[in-house]
């Protein structure tokens, strides 16, 4: 940042600015509005938005300009790799962002992220509770018990320090199953022999109670002043008085209680305490009233599956009550607390280990964690229940930790650490930055090897008396060590480097896969420009293939290029094995069955591997400039620079690749990313729409079938600039019929928007489109343009004569819009959408069903 | 390119900068094309070309006694390799005893918004309306004196054809009601051309043999807007014939495809760009263009609007197009390869394509060279000699068409 200093007042008609030298360094601007104060806001679109404060004094670094507030920004995102790092069945989205000195990878998560703040290595925890006791009337926790197989460990808190303590009320030879403050400023411990109430302040035991039959405790529960304890199939209801456990009934089930949740409800009719059930054998749940232990209601559950966790969660103005089964399965079901009567069920999947149901608090409001080997955590928001993924790999049970350091934290415990961290706020996507300090520009993922590729460009300037380039630093190309650095091909005569000239410098850096640092790197030979990275498999061995150009500032088009292929050792050393000389850029670099396909300026070329290799089989050379490959069993479709699509065919017996397949209605497109979304269907983007072409296999006349149809199209407004199968959100397989078909496809644009495409079935998508229209007529757009109009596909080059409405394409911003609306202009917007019911008759639809309909679809990102 | 790419993808410049340049890049290399020939079709001058709004559908008009009128599909189908050779679609010859088309055919033009209509004027002094389908007139407008040129309305509100020839009054023939009672009166000699204006579909720009152009407002009723003046009325004088565009007969006139520029040629070998706005010269100097038509209608074409960086402005000169920098003036390109005088010019809405007809029959299709097989000798060739000793004759790679490199 440059601040300049007007030398003389401003009535002067030419002004004169004295320039301060530089005073710091921020993120390259788009614009700069002043504020107030010296705080000013220096908004970019090639990285992170920046406020800034100036000062007239120098901090240590000599830099003027102090960095108050950044606020990210993924823009412009060049490539992204959709992987699916933990193996969890949700995506990671990696995106090269940035331009310049901003450049950096940026991991894409969609979920909620723990904030670790301290960690204990414990092993075989099996529960964790927290407590609050002691002399002092602690108005925070204090204290945590632990329970492992056979014993109970107490860990008190103070300030930061993690104590382990005994407490003399506390059995510490016994699992407890369940622990906690209760009224009357006494603890409450259920272990496997008794029910132990012991007084906050002394620590004493105040009273024990033990089942009258000798069994054993198998779990229990506690409620306002009633505990539920759990003996084989019997039920013992007991209340907390002064200073003793008096029971006040028992009931004798017909099978196993499995798990068992006690909840003080506020009905309408005063409050109530409900105690919920599983069962054994019969699966079933129950809910019994309390303190009468009457059953009130009985859910069967199906499936052999028995239920391992039961909850009765209240959110905000609704009971739920939700049954966690052992292979993953979540059951809820709505509860009425005055009757028990449970309505509405459904069921979700998360995860494949049994979940263990647990409360916790965050913020005011009331959540519900499921812990298992997919964490997820469920809240209420906007009279719908969201299940939200978590950014960790198992969990297995976590307690709400309140103490004077740790404020409004969780204690997670998983298979071998006691983690204690705050909730992020319940956003939707988390990003992670990777700084660079240079461009990425092109990435791959390898599974095999574990290891990220990405190509990244650094413009090395002149130094001051021009003797030698020097490289900006910090950046992520110098820092690699052992760097191996490429040479020209012996016969390429291209403008030598000079040192008057800015140049830009290209490299590889190899990433590892989880940590995310540079490991090794290569750096191109002077004046080659990395064009396309990937990952491929050639002969059973797993390569990286990288397409190059030799760029010379005084020609028009690069007529040198080269195809790199490296291999990644064991060392984690990246290994140059062959290269290939091409007579242009090489664009693109696919995999095609087992052989390698490029694109090199107007030719497809198809190579074959033999024998350490790279042998030309076939090609094809009917394209301007053939900018993007996509490559689907036999099928190719190539993305031309001004005529869209062309699909070619491989024939394999004949060795040679075909024309099947061409898209002339839209001529001219400037294409900027496309993808196949199936064998017929195609997807591309120009600068600001998106559109579908589908491959004519019916057409009644023969010369018809060459050319595509364009069913579907939209304006989108942004450049995208990738596209990726993949989802963010971990599928969740098993659960009522999802809405879409396929995988959805992840965009990236210019603008750093990410955004995804779903493919919907056709009876979906025709209560959607009505929908839409009567919604667009309803809420009202900034600047009141109307949707139709907005969304149209217009060809920029001749009048409104081309310009063709959006088709075939739900805007689901605006669809997802619906769930906010009162309910009364629900049910005036959904007049007249009718829908095929299960006989095939059309029915009306109701606002339950686009409410279930569009909560489904908003799950999906 | 690859530059042009990289900055596309990382946002670095406005959107549309990429397909401008690299459009403008193209214009500048228009050749005669390799891949798409028009058949031969008339035996005389082709006097006047139009390409419909798709630009699929070429009309052509030709000089032949009697007329000739031919619609070509050019529209290369999907997967022909080598030159294709457009075909005709539909034509029609006139007869002796078949008045539609007895004479030459003057001037043809392509309803704007579809190819169902299109209109011409021939010798015979007849405006005719036909039904492309048919082939058939289905509405004249009878004049008394030749006609010199005439076209039809792009607006939507109105459906007005402005007629232009030896009467010095602009007809304006109303296609819905058959009327033509409307007539714009100024010019003291014949009306050689005539422009719509692009911006505002009421305003008529019109160029006649007393060396005037004047802009007029078809809803005004008493006189013309403005009559355009060379000197921008810095040379006072009571003479009316020097403060007028141009020193010669108007007989080319064009507006650009955004209405704010106009441009017009004269028989005084000039070529003028004139402010649609305010009326005024913007004083572009094009160098002499020699006026090779001057007792016809001279047809000017411009490039798409959003396909170029900056507008060009094709003109037919003898046996060349010439194409030139709308705002600089310069010379871009000539295009030879007529054997007789260029008559006609059509150039295509969206695309860089450029069609031309001229008195050896011939429509010449001029395109952007096909992009060269990539091969890796003669880049190496290119590269490591000078061009003093490169073989300018085609080598046999360029016929290789499977991968044998």
């Amino acid at each position: 940042m440059l601040l300049l200093r007007l030398n003389s007042p401003l009535t002067r008609a030419d002004q004169h600015y004295h320039e301060t030298g530089s005073s710091g360094e921020t993120v390259s601007p788009s614009c700069i509005a002043y504020l107030d104060n010296g705080v000013t806001f220096v908004g970019s679109c090639l990285g992170d938005s920046q406020l800034c404060k100036l000062s007239s004094a120098a901090d240590e670094s000599g830099g003027y300009v102090e960095i108050l507030e950044t606020f990210t920004c993924l823009a412009p995102i060049l490539d992204m790799s959709v992987v699916d790092v933990d193996q969890q069945g949700r995506d990671v989205v990696v995106t090269c962002s940035g331009f310049g000195r901003n450049g950096s990878l940026r991991l894409v998560r969609s979920g909620v992220g723990i904030n670790e703040q301290a960690s204990i290595d414990l092993a075989g925890v099996k529960g964790v509770w927290s407590l609050r006791c002691g002399t002092e009337m602690a108005e925070s926790d204090n204290t945590l018990v632990l329970a492992f197989v056979g014993q109970t460990t107490v860990l008190s808190l103070k300030g930061e320090e993690v104590e382990e303590t005994e407490l003399e009320g506390i059995a510490a030879d016994q699992q407890t199953h369940y622990c906690s403050n209760v009224i009357g400023n006494k603890i409450l411990q259920i272990t496997g022999q008794s029910v132990r109430l012991i007084n906050e302040e002394t620590l004493q035991l105040v009273s024990k109670w033990a089942p009258p039959s000798g069994k054993g405790i198998s779990t229990g529960s506690c409620g306002g002043s009633h505990v539920v304890v759990v003996v084989g199939n019997e039920l013992f209801c007991l209340d907390i008085q002064d200073s003793s456990l008096h029971q006040l009934s028992h009931v004798t089930l017909e099978h196993e209680i499995a798990c068992v949740d006690v909840r003080v409800l506020k009905g309408d009719s005063g409050t109530s305490n409900i105690c919920a059930v599983g069962l054994w054998t019969n699966i079933s749940a129950r809910v019994l009233r309390l303190p009468s232990l009457d059953i009130l209601h009985t859910q069967p559950l199906g499936g052999d599956i028995l239920p391992r966790s039961i909850l009765v969660a209240e959110f905000d103005t609704r009971t739920y009550l939700l049954v966690a089964l052992g292979d993953g399965t979540l059951h809820y079901f709505q509860m009425d607390p005055d009757s028990g009567a449970l309505t509405n069920g459904k069921k979700v999947v998360l995860g494949t280990k049994p979940i263990v149901l647990r409360q916790f608090v965050s913020g005011d409001a009331h959540h519900v964690f499921a812990c298992s080997n997919h964490p997820t955590i469920i809240h209420w928001n906007n009279h719908k229940l969201l299940f939200s993924n978590v950014n960790l790999k198992e969990v297995n049970y976590i307690c709400t930790l309140n103490s004077d350091s740790f404020r409004d934290c969780l204690a997670l415990v998983d298979d071998n650490t006691l983690t204690i961290g705050s909730l992020d706020q319940l956003q939707m996507l988390h990003i992670h930055p990777v700084p660079l300090a240079e461009s990425p520009r092109r990435i791959s993922h390898q599974r095999h090897s574990h290891t990220f590729l990405v190509a990244s460009c650094r413009v090395d300037v002149p130094n001051g008396d021009k003797t030698a380039l020097i490289s900006p630093k910090p950046c992520a190309s110098k820092s690699v060590s052992n760097m191996l650095e490429g040479t020209h091909p012996d016969d390429l005569s291209i403008l030598p480097v000079t040192t008057t000239e800015e140049l830009e410098v290209f490299s590889l850096l190899l990433f590892d896969e989880n940590s995310l640092e540079v490991i090794h790197g290569y750096q191109l030979s002077p004046r080659e420009h990395v064009t396309s990275l990937t990952s491929c498999v050639l002969d059973s061995t797993h390569y990286y293939a990288v397409g190059t150009a030799f760029v010379d500032p005084t020609e028009k088009e690069p007529n040198r290029g080269r195809v790199l292929l490296f291999r990644v050792s064991h060392t984690k050393v990246l290994e140059l094995v062959y290269m290939n000389d091409e007579a242009g850029a090489v664009y693109q670099v696919v995999q095609f069955q087992d052989k390698l396909l490029i694109s090199v300026n107007s030719e497809v070329r198809l190579y074959k591997w033999e024998e350490g290799k790279m042998v030309l089989e076939c090609s094809y050379s009917d394209t301007i400039l053939a900018l993007y490959l996509k490559c689907k069993g036999d099928f190719i479709l190539v993305g031309d620079l001004m005529r869209s699509f062309k699909l070619l065919v491989y024939k394999a017996e004949k060795s040679v690749l075909e024309e099947i397949s061409v898209e002339t209605s839209l001529n001219p497109v400037f294409m900027t990313a496309m993808e196949m979304i199936d064998d017929e269907n195609y997807l591309g983007a120009d600068g600001r729409h998106i559109f579908v072409c589908q491959k004519n296999s019916e057409a009644a006349v023969e010369a018809d079938l060459m050319y595509m149809l364009q069913p579907s199209r939209m304006y989108i407004g942004d450049n995208i600039n990738v596209f990726r199968h993949g989802s963010l959100v971990m599928e969740h397989p098993g659960a009522s019929p999802s809405p879409i078909q396929g995988k959805p496809i992840i965009y990236g644009s210019v603008h750093g928007a990410v955004g995804l495409v779903v493919q919907l079935d056709m009876s979906t998508f025709s209560v959607l489109a009505k929908l839409q229209e009567s919604m667009a007529a309803v809420i009202k757009s900034v600047g009141n343009i109307e949707h139709e109009v907005y969304r149209c596909f217009s060809m920029e080059h001749t009048a409104a004569t081309k310009t063709k409405s959006a088709e075939g394409f739900i805007d689901g911003d605006l669809v997802e819009h619906f769930l906010d609306l009162p309910q009364e202009k629900m049910e005036q917007i959904i007049k007249g959408i009718k829908k095929n019911d299960a006989h095939g008759m059309e029915v009306d639809v109701t606002v339950e069903d686009l409410v279930k309909l569009i909560e489904d679809l908003s799950r999906i990102h | 390119m690859l530059q042009l790419l990289t900055a596309r993808e990382c946002g670095l410049g406005p959107p549309w900068f990429l397909p401008r340049s690299y459009g403008s890049q193209r214009f500048s290399e228009l050749e005669l094309s390799k891949e798409k020939e028009l058949g031969r079709f008339h035996s005389a001058a082709v006097n006047s070309l139009d390409l419909d709004c798709d630009g699929r559908y070429l009309i052509s008009g030709g000089g032949d006694v009697p007329g000739s009128i031919a619609i070509h599909d050019t529209a290369r189908p999907a997967g022909e390799k080598g030159l294709y050779v457009c075909g005709v679609t539909v034509s029609t010859y006139g007869t002796q005893n078949h008045t539609d088309t007895s004479h030459a055919v003057s001037v043809v033009q392509w309803f704007p918004h579809d190819t169902g209509i299109f209109t011409t004027t021939s010798g015979d002094r007849y405006l005719k309306i036909w039904d492309t389908n048919d082939l058939l007139v289905v509405e004249k407008f009878k004049f008394k004196n030749p006609i010199y040129t005439h076209v039809m309305s792009t607006g939507t509100s109105h459906t007005l054809t402005a007629v232009g020839g030896g009467e010095c009054k602009i007809t304006l023939c109303d296609l819905v009601s058959g009327a033509s009672s409307h007539v714009l009166e100024g010019h003291s000699k014949p009306v050689m051309a005539l422009a719509w204006s692009t911006a505002c579909e009421h305003v008529l720009a019109s160029g006649s043999q007393d060396n005037s152009v004047v802009l007029w407002d078809i809803r005004k009723a008493n006189g013309p807007l403005t009559k355009l003046d060379q000197h921008n009325g810095s040379r006072a004088s009571s003479d009316p014939s020097v403060t007028v565009a141009h020193g010669g007969s108007v007989n080319g006139l064009c507006f650009s495809p955004d209405g704010l520029h106009l441009v017009s040629f004269g028989t005084d070998d000039r070529l003028r760009l004139w402010d649609a706005v305010t009326g005024k010269n913007t004083l572009v100097n094009y160098g002499r263009v020699f006026n090779t038509l001057p007792k016809q209608n001279c047809p000017l074409a411009f490039s798409p609007l959003s396909s170029t960086l900056h507008p060009i402005i094709c003109i037919p000169v003898g046996g060349e197009v010439l194409m030139f920098h709308l705002t600089t003036g310069k010379k871009v390109k000539s295009l030879s390869g007529h054997f007789g005088k260029v008559h006609s010019l059509a150039v295509h809405p969206v695309e860089q394509e450029l069609y031309s007809g001229g008195t050896d029959a011939n429509i010449l299709c001029w395109m952007p060279p096909p992009p060269r097989k990539p091969s890796l000798d003669r880049a190496r060739r290119s590269n490591a000699t000078g061009a003093v000793y490169e073989d300018a004759w085609s080598s046999d790679e360029d016929n290789d068409d499977d991968g044998r490199h």
